[in-house]
């Protein structure tokens, strides 16, 4: 896809973004993820901030991080962390999965209510954890909400 | 999974407020027949694109997302990132 891309045979600024399931482990394969083309990488869910500082030494594409990871790839609830991988990851896409919720891929119209409900949850859950950022992390900087930036895949139409 | 329409009004929404919208692309092992992905030390197949076919598929999902006016897909095989 990448190569793709260059050729411009796909949009040049169409937004590859590889996914937590890769799970890369290593500095070295997050180097090669983004030889390949990979604009953000997603690292293994169960990574210290140490692991994944090192994986900031040695690329340059902004990381997706769960603050709270999917039964599916561990569960993990990290919320009091976000502050310190923020000041020593960054950039970096905080998101949130949900401990303790269905794996509802690939998702249908007859799991409508549970798709919407965990959605809604996830909403409060990013909430608590931006407000957690306002109290220990005033300098954090975040990208506003509302603007244009270069890196994120705003659909075209 | 998604009709044609409900792709342009997930572009539309995001067009409008400049928030990004992205797709994970399929098919996956996990969507073939083979059972590789269900047995115990087979799991982290699962997410893999598995054969020519199915690479052929996701780049057919990720064209027709462009058409659509989609800028951002997620992928989950490094094959597929080249």
């Amino acid at each position: 896809m990448g190569k793709l891309r260059d050729r411009g045979k796909l949009p040049r600024n169409l937004i590859i973004k590889s996914s937590a399931i890769l799970a890369p482990s290593n500095p070295a394969s997050c180097s090669l993820l983004e030889r390949l083309g990979a604009d953000t990488i997603n690292v293994s869910t169960d990574f210290s901030t140490a692991l994944i500082g090192a994986i900031r030494e040695a690329t340059q594409a902004p990381l997706d991080i769960y603050a709270e990871s999917p039964d599916g790839i561990g569960g993990f609830v990290r919320h009091f962390e976000t502050p310190e991988l923020i000041e020593h990851c960054s950039s970096i896409y905080i998101k949130l999965g949900l401990r303790n919720s269905a794996d509802i891929y690939p998702y249908g119209r007859h799991m409508k209510s549970l798709a919407l409900r965990l959605s809604l949850e996830r909403v409060r859950r990013s909430k608590l954890v931006y407000d957690l950022i306002q109290r220990e992390y005033r300098d954090a900087q975040m990208s506003k909400a509302g603007l244009k930036f270069e890196d994120l895949g705003v659909p075209e139409i | 999974m998604l009709s044609d329409a409900q792709i342009r009004s997930f572009a539309q929404i995001g067009s409008e407020r400049n928030i990004e919208v992205c797709l994970f692309t399929t098919p996956r092992a996990k969507f073939d027949t083979g059972a590789l992905w269900n047995a115990p030390a087979g799991k982290f197949i699962q997410w893999q694109v598995r054969g020519a076919d199915q690479i052929r598929y996701s780049l057919d999902d990720i064209f027709r997302a462009c058409d659509l006016g989609i800028r951002s897909v997620l992928l989950s095989d490094y094959a597929s990132s080249r």
